[in-house]
């Protein structure tokens, strides 16, 4: 007999099998299903022997797939659960979690947590024994309050913090799509480009977004110290509201009114200005001088990123009001602050990358600014309208 | 048969139709290109009524105008639009 089969009837005797009643602390199993040959199986169980340390009360049952019987139960625990997913495969009392990563890792134990007071059924037991599980027996994992996540590239952000995030997320990428100033890079790598020199055009374009990231930030930590004190006075943000409310409907209308017309294109508005800045653009690159093209190159991107604030119509102002009234640690708001940067840039970083790799330039297409018209319209209607008759929603902790 | 191109260096469509021209040209050596700026040669967009909108782009049989298309076109829809034209 296998040594999983011979410690799982061992198991039965000491579980309350197939559902344990809730105690102080109930005896945990985490059924591990994986391969020898798998990278991601093996981070997994280095990280379960260090869980396991953690937790007295924490069984960890391993199965290697390639064993028949093994591969037996692990065909029918998935069928139970209705997946598909290869190994890693972890289940834990009527949860099972596909794939490893340090947050699937976060995550189980989170589970034995739970679990450790709560009573539960072990789906995989039932299985074993040739029974059905029951819909009862299935559990769902879910994030309760003070639960860390770990998300790519941002870090690791509290649950409470998630819907905030995912606001800033998304109004920086729509207010990132706003094609005021994104022209003025794509002329400034278009003449580097022309010159062939990768080196300047990585320094020179890398100085321009990064100066426009400060700008734009300096302005939003501006914004929201201005905005701290006034936080508690009623009218002003009703005002906000109104003129959020206003700014959304002019931009809804200007969609639909645009969408009559089918030639996607660059409107022609502001010619002379922009001429004026594509000559100071050409006067910088045409600079012999690093530094002097270098200097240029900022105070032009602090320039020409007041006009991109003008162009927001107020995204980033009210984004900064959401934060404010969900009065955070000084940390969290300039956090936030930067994450809205970082997706307000994304679509500039995509074309300065393909550009650097290619050595050839491409505009985003006028048909995402239409479209971004229309989606920062109506976030602005929404929050807008949250601000004037429901400020205790616009927090956005949800 | 003439192509008159109008763009400007700040308008990200135009770079956008630049690059699909180069390959929807490259075989179509019978067109005479022409290239003009929206901002420098501002006696060709007054003769040729340039709207609000760029990128433009006018073809002419000798000088009477056959096909105007303005705004962002993809490949198969310049495809199409040129169906009906043989040089």
């Amino acid at each position: 007999m296998k040594k999983w089969l011979k410690a799982f009837l061992l198991l039965g005797f000491l579980l309350a099998f197939p559902r344990p009643t809730a105690t102080a602390e109930n005896v945990v199993v985490l059924h591990f299903f994986h391969l020898d040959t798998c990278v991601n199986c093996a981070a997994e169980e280095v990280a379960l022997d260090a869980i396991a340390a953690r937790h007295d009360n924490l069984v960890v049952m391993k199965y290697e797939v390639t064993d028949a019987e093994a591969a037996a139960l692990f065909e029918a625990v998935k069928t139970a659960f209705g997946d598909v997913s290869g190994t890693p495969y972890t289940v834990l009392g009527g949860v099972a979690f596909s794939g490893y990563n340090d947050q699937t890792g976060r995550d189980i134990e989170t589970m034995i947590v739970r679990y450790s007071t709560e009573a539960h059924a072990d789906v995989v037991g039932i299985v074993a024994a040739g029974g059905t599980p029951t819909e009862a027996d299935f559990d769902e994992f879910g994030y309760a309050d003070g639960d860390v996540i770990d998300l790519p590239i941002i870090g690791e952000i509290a649950v409470e913090d998630l819907s905030l995030g995912l606001a800033a997320v998304l109004i920086g990428f729509v207010d990132g799509f706003n094609p005021c100033a994104m022209w003025v890079l794509l002329f400034l790598i278009t003449l580097l480009a022309d010159h062939g020199d990768r080196k300047r055009m990585w320094l020179l374009g890398s100085a321009f977004l990064f100066a426009s990231a400060a700008m734009y930030f300096l302005f939003m930590a501006a914004w929201l110290n201005v905005a701290l004190t006034i936080s508690e006075v009623q009218w002003i943000r009703i005002v906000i509201g109104v003129a959020a409310f206003a700014f959304g409907i002019r931009n809804v209308v200007r969609f639909f009114r645009k969408a009559k017309i089918p030639d996607a294109g660059c409107d022609v508005t502001d010619a002379k200005k922009k001429r004026k800045i594509a000559d100071r653009v050409r006067a910088i690159v045409k600079n012999g001088s690093f530094w002097i093209a270098l200097f240029g190159i900022v105070t032009l991107a602090v320039s020409v990123n007041f006009v991109e604030l003008a162009c927001s119509a107020g995204l980033p102002l009210l984004f900064t009001q959401i934060l404010v009234y969900n009065q955070l640690p000084a940390a969290s708001y300039y956090g936030f602050i930067g994450l809205y940067i970082l997706f307000f840039l994304l679509d500039d970083l995509i074309v300065f990358a393909a550009a650097m790799v290619t050595m050839r330039v491409t505009g985003i297409s006028s048909r995402y600014a239409r479209w971004s018209t229309l989606v920062g319209g109506a976030i602005m209607v929404v929050l807008g309208f949250l601000l004037v008759f429901f400020p205790e929603i616009v927090t956005l902790r949800f | 048969m003439t192509v008159l191109r109008f763009t400007a260096v700040w308008c990200p469509s135009c770079l956008i139709m630049k690059s699909r021209w180069r390959v929807f040209f490259k075989d179509r050596p019978d067109f005479r290109q022409i290239d003009y700026d929206y901002d420098d040669d501002v006696d060709a967009v007054r003769q040729y009524g340039i709207g609000d909108v760029l990128p433009v782009m006018i073809v002419l049989d000798g000088t009477r105008e056959v096909l105007r298309l303005v705004g962002e076109k993809t490949m198969k829809e310049l495809e199409r639009f040129f169906g009906g034209i043989a040089p």
